[in-house]
Order: C-alpha cells, then structure tokens, then sequence
C-alpha cells in the first residue's frame, strides 16, 4: 500500500448510520410476524393448526412461485402484467396433455416448456423492441387468455378425473410434502442465483441504472433473457402444481395470481421499479403475508365488504413502513 | 468604509446521527462583498449554505440575515427572504420547455383566467436570460435540446431573476465551460456593484483567489480562519485546509515524456453519429498518459466513449493492435482489458441507488467468479476490500449506498471498480471533477503509478492544468478536429495550448 | 424523525381499528327481527308429535354450527336473497353461515373449503361449483359435510354412496326448461319478434348454453304454427362491457316486442325507456322477486319471471346439515343414497303472483316456514325422512306456495 495516496484520513464525515434504511429492510419481515401474531389471537388460535398449516402451504405456493421467480423481471425493471395469464395457459395445455396421454411426467414437462418459450419470446422483445415493456405485456396477456379461450372451446373447465390413464391423486400429506420441497427448492436456487453468481448483481445494476450497466460491459440482452427464463420455471411449476393439486383446470385458472404476485412483491418489501434493492426473500415473505392475511380474515368469517376494507388497511401499513428509506435525505457534499 | 453585514450565523452546529457536519461555527457575510468559502469534502462549507437557504435545519445555533432573525422551514421561505442559490447538481425539469423551466411554480404570473400566456412567459423568460448575458437562445425550446452547462445556465437566470440580496455559488463553476464561468464572474461583480452580498463556494483555488474579497476556510466542520485578498496564497489556504504541509509533488514529480513506440489502439478515420468527430485519427501508444483537452464541446468526451464502444462509430474504425480486433461495444473493450471511467458520474459511471459492493463488483465479475460461474463470498470480500483500502474510500461499510458519499469517495469508487480489473488501458473523462484537493493529489499519483506498471491512460479533461501537469503527450481537439500536439515538458503552460484550443 | 414516528402511529392506529372491526362484525352476523309474530307459531309447533324437548328458539343445536357458503357474485340478487332466508332461520336454529368472497377459480374453491375446515366449519354448501368432484372430496377428506351438485352427474354418480356427500335438490334439465320456458311466455303473450341475450353462452359456461338451447327450442315449435315468430338478434356476454352496450344500442333501434334474458333485464329498463320502447317490449327474465323487478312487473313490461325460490332450492340445505351433524344422516338419503329430491323453478307471470310473494318477504316471512323445516329434522321431529324433504320442498310450486 502506497503511503502517498492516503492523505485524507481525518475525512469521516461520510459515514452515517442509516435507520431509516434499516426500519424499511426489517419491515417486510416484521409484517410477516406481526400478521400471524394477529391472526392467530384473532382467529382464536385456529390459523396455526397443523391442518391449517398445511393447508397453507397449499394456498401460498403458487403465488410465492412465481413472485419469487418474477423478483428477477422486476428487478431488471420489466414490468410483466402477463404472469398469471401465463399460469393458466401452462396449466391448461398441461391439463390437456395429462387427459389425452395420461402421463403426468409429459403434463409436466409441457407446464414448464410454455413458460420458458414465452420467457425467451418477452427477454427479446424486451431487449430490442422500443415499445414500454409492460404494454407489450398486458397485451400479450390478453392474447393468451383468448388463445386459451379457444384451445378449451366448448369446454370451459378440464378435469384430470377424465384421462385416458388415471393420473394419481395426491393426498394432504404427499401434497404439503410435495408443496414444502418445491417451494424450498425453487427459492434455494434463486436465491443462489441472485447472491452467488454475477447474475444477482448484473440484474440489480441493470435495474438500477441502465446506462452505467451498458458500461460495465455485461451483455444486457443475455440478462433480460436469463432473467425472464428464472421467472418461467417459477410460472412452469406453478401451473405443474395447480394442476396435480387441483385437478381442475380452465378460463378461470390462476385469474388472481397476476395481481396476487405484485401484491406479494409491495408486501414483501420489493421496489416494483427494480434496481438495486431488489431482495429474493421478497417474493417468499410477501406471498406468506398475504396468504395469512387471507387466510386469517377468511377463517374469522367476515363478510367480503369487511375482509376488502381490512386489506387495504394492512396494505397501506406496509406500504407506509416501506416507504420510510425513500423519504431520507442526502448529505450535502 | 465600514461593511454591512449581510448574513451571520452564531455558533451554528449540525449534527447527522453520529456525524458532525458543523461545530459552533461563527461565519459572517457583508454586503458588497464576494466571500469565498473553501474546505475539503466534508468540511462544512456546503452545509452552512444548504442551512442558510432553507435546505435543512441547524441542530444548534442562530442565524441572522439583514438584521432579523433567520429560520427558514423550506427552500421557498429561505428564497422569498432574499437568498438565492446555485448548486452543482442538475436542476431543471426535462420535458419543459426553457421558459417553464425558469418560472417553475411562478406559472401564475402568466395566468389570466385560466390560461398561461407562454408568450408573455416567453418574453419574460429572454429577459431574464438576456440579463444574465446568456444570448442567443431561444426560451420557446424543449430545455432537453440543450446540453448540460447551458441548463445550469438556464437555472442560474432563474435564480437571479428573482433578485436575491445574497447569492450563492456552490460548486457550480466546475461544470461550466469557459463562457458559463464569465457569465457567473460576471454576475458576482455585479452583485458586488449593488451592494449585495455573494458566497462562492469552489474546490478551484485559483478561481477563488482571482474573485473573491475575503475566503473563509473550514475543516472538519470547523471555521479555520478567514484570509483577506492580500494573504490569499496557494500555500497557506492548502495549509489551513489539509491541516498539515502538503509534501510532495501534486502531478507527476518528472518530465520525462518519452513514449514507447508500440501503438496498442488505432483510431482510424472515425466520425460519430453525434457529428462532433469528423474523420479523427489517433493512434494511442503503449504505456503512455495521453492527455486529451479543447473546449467542452469540441468532441473530445465523445471520442472517449467512441474508443469504448459506447459511442456509435458511422465510418473508419476503431482498432485494438495488440489483438487485431476491431472495438465497437462496450463488452468487446472490457475483453480487451480496457476500461472507462465517464464524465457523468452520477449518471453513466455508478449505479447511485446501490452499494459501493455491488458497484465496484459491477465490471469485475467475470474476473471473481470460478469455472462455474459461482462466487464465493470469501473472494468477493477479498476484491471488494483490496479496492476500499488502497484507494482509501471512506464509508461506514461497503454495503452503504453510493448517493450518501462525497463526490471524491463517489469517485474513488468508479476508479475501485476499474482498478480492480487491472486494465491495461484506461479511458479518464474529467477524473478529478468535484473531487477536493486531498482526493486529486491521491488520483495523479494513482495514475502515476498505474503508468508505472505499463498501463496506457487517456485522460481527457477541462481542466488544462492537470493535463499538463500529468500527461505525457497532450492533444488538443477543435471542432472535431485534432488541432495541436504538445511533448511533455516544462516550459509549456496555459497560455501556449489556450492558442489552439479556441 | 416526528414525521416518522407520526407515519407509525399512523399504521398502529389503522391496524387496530381493524381489529376492533371485526369484533364488531363478529355480532352482526345474528340480525334484528322482530319474534312476536313466531311465538304463537313456536307453541303450535311443540305441541307437534313427537318427544320435542328442542324448541324453535335458537337452543338447538347446542353447539352452534358453522356451515361455509360458496358462492360466485356476492352482489347478485339471488345471494342476497339467500343469506336473508338463512338469516330468518338462525332466529330459530343455532348455525351460522360462513360465506365465501366472488370465488372465479378452482383454486380459489378448494382454498375457501380448507379454510372453512379450519374455521370448524361442519359442512359447505355449494351454491356454487366449478371443480366438481375435487371440492367434495375435499369436503370429505377434511370431515365435512357437501351440500349441492345432485343434479351433475359427475358429482353425484360418483358420490352418492359416500356418507359425507348430502346430495340436494335436483333441478332436472331447469336451465333447460327455464330458457324454455321464458321463450313460451313471451310467445304465449302474443310476442313475434324476439332478442336473446345469451349471458355466457359464447364463452362455454353450461347453464347459459343449456337455457339458450331451450329458448330456441321453444321457438322453432313455435315458428310450426306462426311463421312470422324469429329471433331477430341474439346479444352475447356480460352487461356492463363495451361489447354488450354496442349490441344493447344497436337492438335499440331495431323493431321487436319481445326480450328474453338469460342473465339480468334490469339493464335493458333504462336504454329501452330512452329511445321509447319501454312500454312496447315484453320482458322475459331470469331473477329473484324483489324491489328490482317490482314497477315493471306491476306495469306490464316484465310479463314473465323465472325465479329460483331461494327457500325451496336452497332452503333445504339447513335441515339436512343439521340432520347430518346430529348424527341422523340417514334420514336425509333417499334409499341409502344422498338426496336428490326434485324441485321446480316458478315461472311469475302476473303481477299478483309477484306481489304475493314480494309482500310476504317484505313482511319476514316465507313460504317455507321455519316449522316447516323443522319437520325435516329428527330432533324434532322423530318421522322425519326423505319423503319430508319431499313433502316439504318438491312439492311447494308456486301454485302451491301463492295458494297458501
């Protein structure tokens, strides 16, 4: 080390303990808590029975799936709306296939090659075309739901029950294992993905600041693609896993999901414009909140008007929280 | 003839958490006076101004201004009661036009029953513009069809237009060309004419010595002392600034300006999209600190981001010999070993929203990740740390975001992000801009060193001192065209390259 | 800093009047009625035969029972209806009712059925199905009793054997029937040019084919007769898109006498009384009897009203949970397996009969009064069986209920 080039020592007045920045990282997982805290006083206990537990695996895996997986889009600030449109689309293809075949393996493989053709098809458009991603997006969902619309024609729902082989049933307990590997899995990869590789930096500077990204040299449409590929396996096993689950599949298959996710996201502490701060334990903590608070308001038997008006209280309590590390202010130089 | 005071703050402190940015500082202001204010990064001398105009509030202490007391809540308060204030940063709107932009949040004065008269504000507008000596533009235009100096200048005629009684210059001048920096002399004096008062704040000590009346020193916080024009020597504001003596030499200590006769890029014939470079030619040679100067827009800048890839290249070519292969993007020129540092820091060179770790990790991926693409945290932290500590980045931590950083430590951190490549060759665009003494003197001898090792440096700048303090080889740019060469040596100064420049 | 802390104040407030609300709802579910007038009927009914220790005050069951209710639109008339007849029943018996929000998918099903069951919900009606076989047995897997579905085929064929399966009403072919007969009203009324809108038909949900199919069924008997009878248009989808406002103004300006509508007519009121054919249109419609529909019934423009009766389709699904989970399943099963007793929809064609019952529910009674149900129930009434149900439900038509 050259002694020459340290000469402003005394210079410490850069340093800064951010509370603010500490609050709005803690908060995603203080909701989290602080909502089964709630709901299981206000449910009477009944939100953390072993039963309920697993049926809440069940409810908050296919919305934690893809949130988890679309953590990477948003990060690279591509707003996707087409996500649950996508689902469904997976699922019903998949459905087909399984009844027509009775091969559950092929079912699966068909709910994962849709998602990451479509994945390949958006990282192109996102890399060269000009048009606001999230336009292409909605439309491209549009599409999707009509092209499913037609592929069901005078069927609106398919039922696994008709294969041509019976495709097995899984019970509660396999299912909740099943749900349990899946999910862990998934977030294990991404997580590694995002923290162990070059692929979570380049993501979180692509996100961040587009032009300083371009000059570090990373090979910006590689990214988009690999980012929207991420995103589809999360798509792909969630359709894979409605459909064993349910064994119902049609029109109306993961409607809510699309919007689910991006509440997951907000929840979860995510910045929906991506960048730097994006965190893969958003998708997972935000999917978790909402589905206890669903699950909470539900089990305590209110009616819709009320369960509507309490979410978005919880809703804006977060978003409050959240927003905290936005509002500071920079010290003049 | 006694003065008038103006301003004065009592015993002002401002504390940031842990961090006191001012302690019990006694700074006085009178009326036709230009009072200067110098102090390293963190020194305060910001700080004091931001209180002043409204920006924040103090944590202890009072302020005066004309007599009555003064705490402004906000920055409108602190305009409306007569201080006016100039920043560094970008601050005007895109998507308006010139004149909106001047009459931001004043749009009622143009309003009558409903509707904005945009040719009164138009005329308004070319007034104020006219006042400050900023012709020939036309307040009707898209304010984005202008370049970054003629919007500052657009700001400043905003800020004079309102009349202010106490006019603040915070490190503007640095960004401004040589017409913009007139047209701010200009105004100082003739505030100083009126009877008002203005503070100048500027890292450029030769600016401050030239213009100002009396020059206030701070460190640490602290108000060191106060010089009048007659003891205003480089050596003694150094001296009060840094705390000790400055020992050795701020550039390169030789003059040896010998260049290997290997050229590692040729630069054949190109002319970019932006039209500013029209058949340039230059053939860059290994080892050597080639400095590049003109006026700001003469395409020097361009010409940097051209030998990166970065810039669109319409004919000839840019070529790496060593290799043979020809550079047109940027990820070509990393896999040659080159690297770029940008003019635009804020903009092009960091991500401001994330972590000095992720920043200075941005560009040398490739070079921690093992055979599998896997980063291990234990190498990360390695390469991460190597670079905080040779370059001395101050922080709290290197998961700290980089918008909390001074403009020195900002920058140290583009350099950590290069530097820990071990590039062979290095494009500079403007590297000390806004940066403090201390910091500078740390860069030369970094780059110095880095020539050393048989590193090439392009380092362009504005600021003709350093290019001819540093470079081995310095090359003068005008209207796109190489307009003069100039050997290493030391008879040659300011006056000898001025001559080509314009 | 304050700004801050005023922000988390802020949250911390909001949260717990939230919680303070739904302690607050958590009583609304048992609403006001007035009990004077059931008295008198309370006494005549314990004199009934039978041990009758239980009485109709709200004592029995002892434990209350909590019973989930899936439905598809929370603000459609015939919900409301429903949950208004229930309401008039948990005067009488100790149950409350758990609803569900708009559920659209599958998934969304099975997840209000799981919550149910952790909610100690004992069994679900299903008013509303879409992932058939899958929700029932999931009902069974959890230990709940499914009500409903005993007129789909892949619902009961495979279920009726199983104990936790109660069956329902079934409805026979009623969408068929119904769409039938609302086509037969209007022609009956004289009409000759007629528009359909056909709801989801186009976008493959069953019930809206199968009334299509009897609509036009009913028109092409009717054309062997009278040539001149056609539809001249045919609306598709769901009132309220920018599609279906385009057809409304286009059927505006053509000439016809007779609307029939598969989903609601009340959208139609305010167009057709804008270009003037208010009173020249004979309306035909599928709806509950209530404020809505009442002017233009009295007035002659809706001159037929195919009206699912909520007490006598969905009416039954109280005694039989409550047979069940008292332990008396057995009378609820028709010869061993799970009830699937028939029950008529009532085709209102006058505006008396539309009063009749519009003025009865106004006044909080019904035409399958709480004794009535009682019957059904072995606490109360030892005799009771599948033929009960019957008695009680298959034969209240509306000749039957508007006699009374």
């Amino acid at each position: 080390m050259d002694k020459s080039i340290v000469i402003d020592e005394t210079n410490s007045k850069s340093s800064k303990i951010n509370y603010s920045t500490i609050i709005s990282k803690l908060s995603p997982y203080a909701g989290l808590v602080l909502s089964i805290v709630v709901f299981q006083i206000l449910t009477g206990g009944k939100l953390l029975t072993i039963s309920n537990l697993q049926s809440l695996t069940n409810q908050v895996i296919i919305t934690a799936l893809v949130a988890i997986g679309a953590v990477y889009v948003f990060g690279i600030g591509c707003f996707d709306m087409s996500l649950g449109s996508l689902v469904c689309l997976g699922s019903v293809v998949g459905g087909m296939v399984a009844i027509a075949t009775g091969n559950i393996f092929f079912a699966f493989l068909v709910c994962m090659i849709i998602p990451i053709a479509a994945g390949i098809i958006k990282g192109i458009f996102a890399s060269y075309v000009e048009v606001p991603f999230f336009i292409f997006t909605i439309v491209l969902g549009m599409v999707i739901n009509a092209f499913v619309l037609v592929i069901l024609g005078k069927e609106t729902t398919l039922y696994l029950e008709n294969a041509v082989t019976p495709i097995k049933t899984f019970n509660f307990t396999e299912m909740t294992v099943i749900n349990v590997l899946v999910l862990g899995g998934f977030y294990l990869l991404c997580l590694f993905l995002f923290n162990y590789t070059g692929l979570g930096i380049r993501v979180k500077m692509l996100g961040g600041n587009y032009d300083a990204a371009k000059q570090t040299g990373m090979n910006i449409t590689k990214i988009k693609i690999t980012a929207f590929l991420v995103s589809a396996l999360g798509v792909g096993l969630a359709a894979f896993l409605i459909l064993i689950r349910v064994r119902t599949v049609g029109y109306s298959t993961a409607v809510s999901t699309g919007n689910d996710v991006m509440v997951a996201l907000v929840l979860g502490g995510m910045p929906i414009s991506g960048g730097p701060r994006t965190k893969i334990s958003a998708g997972i903590i935000g999917a978790a909140t909402i589905t206890v608070l669903n699950s909470g308001l539900a089990i305590m038997g209110l009616s819709t008007g009320t369960i509507q008006i309490c979410r978005g209280i919880v809703f804006l309590a977060v978003v409050l929280v959240a927003s905290f590390s936005y509002r500071t202010k920079m010290l003049p130089r | 003839m006694s003065k008038e005071l103006i301003f004065e703050a009592r015993q002002l402190t401002k504390h940031f958490g842990p961090t006191v940015a001012l302690n019990k500082v006694d700074f006085k202001v009178y009326k036709g006076q230009i009072t200067g204010l110098i102090g390293e990064n963190g020194s305060g001398k910001s700080t004091i101004t931001s209180i002043a105009a409204g920006m924040q509030p103090a944590t202890e202490g009072e302020m005066f201004f004309q007599g009555q007391s003064h705490k402004p809540s906000s920055m409108i308060e602190g305009a409306k009661t007569g201080i006016g204030m100039i920043v560094q940063e970008q601050g005007t709107v895109s998507g308006l036009t010139v004149a909106q932009n001047i009459f931001l949040g004043e749009e009622n004065k143009f309003r009558t029953m409903g509707i904005i008269h945009a040719s009164k504000m138009n005329k308004a507008a070319k007034e104020a513009l006219d006042a400050i000596g900023f012709t020939g533009v036309d307040p009707s235009r898209s304010i984005d069809s202008l370049n970054m100096q003629d919007r500052k200048l657009v700001e400043i005629a905003k800020v004079i237009y309102n009349k202010p009684d106490m006019l603040v210059v915070d490190e503007t001048t640095t960004a401004l060309s040589q017409q913009g920096r007139t047209i701010i002399y200009d105004i100082m004096k003739r505030m100083r004419e009126e009877n008002k008062a203005v503070v100048f704040i500027s890292h450029d000590l030769q600016e401050l010595m030239d213009t100002c009346d009396t020059l206030t020193v701070l460190r640490d916080g602290n108000l060191i002392t106060t010089l009048e024009k007659d003891q205003m020597k480089e050596e003694t504001i150094k001296k009060h600034m840094v705390g000790r003596e400055m020992k050795g030499d701020y550039y390169r200590s030789d003059y040896d300006g010998t260049i290997d006769p290997q050229v590692v890029l040729d630069i054949d014939n190109i002319t970019t999209g932006t039209g500013l470079l029209k058949n340039f030619s230059l053939k860059v040679h290994k080892g050597e600190i080639l400095g590049i100067g003109g006026l700001s827009d003469c395409g020097m800048h361009e010409l940097g981001k051209a030998i990166f890839g970065e810039e669109k290249i319409l004919r000839g070519k840019v070529t790496h010999i060593t290799s043979g292969d020809q550079i047109t993007t940027a990820r070509e020129a990393l896999d040659h070993s080159m690297g770029y540092v940008s003019k635009n820091r804020d903009k092009e060179a960091l991500v401001l929203t994330a972590s000095i770790q992720d920043n200075i990790l941005s560009a040398g991926i490739d070079k921690i990740a093992n055979k599998l693409g896997v980063i291990i945290p234990k190498n990360r932290k390695a390469y991460v740390n190597k670079q905080v500590q040779e370059l001395s980045i101050k922080c709290a931590s290197v998961e700290q975001n980089v918008q909390y950083l001074s403009g020195g430590n900002k920058q140290k951190v583009v350099f950590g992000k290069w530097i820990g490549r071990d590039c062979d060759i290095l494009i500079l665009d403007c590297p000390t801009r806004g940066v403090d003494i201390g910091v500078k003197a740390a860069m030369y001898q970094l780059i110095y060193r880095m020539k050393q090792q048989g590193k090439t440096i392009i380092m362009i700048s504005e600021e003709l001192p350093e290019l001819i303090g540093m470079s081995d080889r310095l090359i003068i740019i005008k209207n796109g065209q190489l307009s003069g060469e100039f050997a290493r040596s030391e008879v040659l100064n300011e006056n000898m390259i001025i001559d080509v420049m314009i | 800093m304050k700004k801050k802390l005023l922000a988390l104040v802020l949250s911390a407030v909001m949260v717990f009047s939230m919680t303070a609300c739904s302690s607050k709802s958590a009583e609304e579910s048992t609403t006001t009625a007035t009990p004077t007038e059931v008295a008198a009927e309370d006494a005549a009914a314990t004199q009934a035969p039978g041990t009758s220790v239980v009485t109709l005050d709200k004592s029995w069951p002892t434990e209350k029972v909590l019973i989930g209710f899936e439905c598809f639109d929370t603000t459609d008339d015939q919900f409301l209806a429903i949950q208004k007849y229930y309401e008039y029943l948990e005067q009488y018996f100790n149950f409350d009712v758990m609803y569900s929000e708009s559920i659209a998918s599958a998934e969304d099903e099975l997840k209000f059925i799981e919550n149910c069951a952790s909610a100690g919900a004992k069994a679900v009606i299903g008013y509303y199905n879409v992932s058939g076989a899958e929700a029932v047995q999931l009902c069974a897997d959890k230990g709940m009793y499914y009500w409903g579905g005993a007129d789909k085929a892949i619902i009961y064929d495979k279920f009726a054997d199983n104990e936790y399966y109660l069956g329902g009403y079934d409805g026979g072919n009623a969408d068929y029937d119904s769409g039938y007969a609302m086509a037969k009203a209007l022609i009956d009324q004289g009409c000759e040019k007629l528009v359909y809108t056909s709801g989801g038909r186009d976008f493959g949900i069953d019930f809206f084919i199968d009334r299509s199919e009897g609509f036009y069924a009913a028109v092409e008997e009717a054309k062997a007769s009278n040539p001149n009878i056609e539809v001249i248009y045919d609306v598709s989808g769901w009132p309220g898109t920018d599609a279906f406002t385009a057809d409304q103004t286009k059927v505006c300006d053509m000439e016809f006498d007779g609307l029939a509508c598969s989903t609601t007519a009340a959208v139609w009121f305010q167009p057709l009384s804008t270009v003037g054919k208010i009173n020249t249109v004979k309306m035909a419609t599928m709806g509950s009897v209530g404020d809505l529909y009442k002017d233009f019934v009295e007035g002659g423009i809706v001159t037929a009203l195919v009206y699912e009766n909520e007490e006598v389709q969905f009416g039954g699904a109280i005694p039989a949970i409550l047979n069940a989970v008292a332990g008396n399943g057995d009378a609820n099963r028709n010869g061993g397996k799970a009830a699937n007793y028939k029950v008529d929809r009532w085709i209102v064609t006058s505006a008396d009969q539309y009063n009749a019952i519009y003025d009865k529910h106004s006044a909080g009674e019904y035409f399958v009064t709480a004794e009535e149900v009682a019957k059904c129930i072995v606490n109360f009434n030892p005799e009771a069986s599948y033929a009960t149900f019957e008695e009680v439900y298959s034969a209240k038509t509306l000749a039957a209920a508007v006699g009374q």
